[in-house]
């Protein structure tokens, strides 16, 4: 009852435009018109800001930061450090993925379970980006510090939503298959496991971007050769503003695109198979 | 009381393995320069209790962590009410930006805040704040969108006024979601602060005694700065759900409970 109270659950993350969109079927020409109206008044308020106000070695001006943007994607400086960046996302989604819904499953066995669950707790309350210090006395300024800093966000995600899903089995089902007299393998492969899935794709939805924003910050933190925050770090300290603003782009769109393609088609799928309630 | 008790023993139990585990097999295996015994980190946190360095730390990060949280959460809420409240050309124009900024990895603005306004104590609260702002406002959101459209008719039905239905029906429905947010904002916030500190390079706060405990091989002091963090956030998750369970008083008298209760 007491880990209710010490690990919150991740708020909604399904954002509200998802919900308007769906209930418009005619396309919304005015949100659009909105939206551009938006982003042409930043880009000229970007444009025209007295240096004054904002120096221009900080934020650059567009013209400058999409000359850059222009010349750092053809030049080849960006390829390999948008790579690198990917690379360590989805190595710690591959790896930390398997390990969340080992310990959960371990976490299931009586003894061990009552012996570890505290210590599970406890890891989870650290401030994660607070272990990159410790990452980089052990495994030096290297990738695998990066990659040690996304695990511990991407572990406990998987951990407790596979939790969940272990307990929130339809309890009428689990007494049918147990009195059709089911063992514990084929519980859970027939039951457990396939119940688990919206569970677990909830999960991927809301590791990628924290992982994402994981890598990032132990690139910035300790940046290595490649990587978008090594890059962004590097521009920033030459007060190259029109390289740093460009590299920030590409780091939002990436972003944002995680946010689309996973939260949207992701959802989307969750649903058609018939997931109990919303993704988180 | 009986299952206070359990807990407490299985709490000994859990930690004292580990303690075990790290004092007669980890320590002993591990080069001192990576890792020292838990005695070792005992006596620093001691140590830095008594010498007056423990407050010294704590107080920059609990202060970026608590005004960012505060003045995030206020612009969060107050911005979300206006966006959902008034469906025109204004909200369309910025509920698209605060999600592009919710969704994109906040960590990257960091360099520009640097650049821009230096690191002292403002810019860090800056970067708390743009943290805090994009979740609470996000939800709050989506709790004031959620509301069932079916209920808020019945009640107009009723003859309910604009002022009647937002205190009645969609300030209790989104409470729940807030509150929610907020508790998981608390420990966030303390996150985002002590990564700014680590960013910005400054040598105040947890972050920067973790910048340069690491900086200068002294992995007692790593482990006892991550102590104090975890207590730290340990605290601050508890008073955010002291706080929201007490915050939601409004929530118990509304119908809309039963949905909101999920979250």
């Amino acid at each position: 009852v007491s880990d209710e109270a010490a690990v919150p659950r991740a708020p909604n993350y399904d954002s509200a435009g998802a919900d308007a969109r769906r209930r418009t079927t005619a396309y919304d020409w005015q949100g659009l018109s909105a939206r551009l109206f938006a982003v042409a008044t930043v880009l000229a308020v970007w444009q025209w800001i007295p240096t004054s106000l904002v120096p221009e070695f900080a934020i650059s001006r567009p013209v400058d930061t999409f000359r850059s943007l222009w010349d750092m994607a053809w030049d080849g400086t960006l390829g390999p450090n948008v790579v690198a960046s990917l690379k360590g996302l989805a190595m710690g989604l591959i790896f930390g993925a398997p390990l969340g819904v080992a310990i959960a499953v371990l976490l299931r066995i009586r003894g061990i379970g009552w012996l570890l669950e505290p210590l599970v707790t406890l890891c989870n309350a650290i401030p994660k980006v607070a272990l990159i210090s410790f990452f980089v006395l052990w495994l030096g300024i290297s990738e695998t510090s990066h990659l040690a800093l996304v695990l511990s966000f991407v572990i406990f995600i998987f951990c407790y939503n596979m939790r969940q899903a272990m307990d929130e089995v339809d309890p009428n089902r689990l007494t049918s298959f147990r009195l059709f007299g089911a063992d514990q393998l084929q519980l859970a492969r027939l039951l457990i496991f396939p119940s688990s899935i919206p569970y677990l794709l909830a999960a991927v939805r809301i590791a990628v971007p924290l992982a994402f924003s994981a890598q990032v910050f132990a690139e910035l933190r300790i940046p290595t050769t490649y990587g978008l925050g090594s890059l962004l770090g590097t521009s920033a300290q030459a007060l190259d503003g029109a390289g740093a603003m460009a590299v920030m782009i590409v780091v939002a769109m990436f972003g944002y695109l995680f946010d689309i393609v996973i939260g949207k088609r992701l959802s989307a799928y969750a649903r058609r198979i018939g997931t109990v309630g919303d993704l988180r | 009381m009986k299952r206070v008790l359990g807990v407490g023993i299985q709490w000994a139990a859990s930690l004292g393995l580990v303690l075990t585990a790290w004092k007669w097999w980890l320590a002993p295996n591990t080069p001192r320069v990576f890792l020292r015994g838990p005695e070792e980190v005992g006596d620093r946190l001691v140590l830095w209790a008594t010498n007056g360095q423990l407050l010294e730390m704590v107080r920059p990060t609990l202060v970026e962590a608590l005004l960012g949280l505060g003045i995030g959460a206020a612009l969060g809420i107050v911005t979300a009410c206006l966006v959902t409240l008034m469906p025109s050309f204004v909200g369309k124009v910025i509920e698209p930006a605060v999600v592009a900024l919710y969704a994109a990895p906040k960590f990257a603005i960091i360099p520009l805040i640097y650049i821009w306004l230096g690191g002292g104590l403002v810019p860090r609260v800056i970067f708390v704040v743009i943290g805090v702002f994009a979740i609470i406002f996000v939800n709050t959101v989506s709790g004031i969108r959620t509301v069932d459209p079916d209920l808020i008719r019945a009640v107009q039905l009723h003859g309910a006024s604009r002022r009647q239905v937002a205190s009645k029906v969609l300030i209790p429905h989104a409470m729940g979601y807030v509150s929610t947010a907020l508790t998981f904002s608390a420990s966030y916030a303390l996150l985002i602060a002590i990564a700014a500190e680590m960013l910005f390079g400054t040598t105040e706060g947890i972050g920067g005694t973790l910048t340069s405990a690491s900086g200068s091989f002294e992995a007692t002091s790593v482990i006892a700065a991550i102590v104090v963090a975890t207590a730290l956030a340990a605290l601050l998750t508890g008073a955010a759900t002291a706080f929201g369970s007490r915050a939601t008083w409004v929530e118990q008298r509304s119908p809309a409970r039963q949905s909101s209760v999920q979250q």
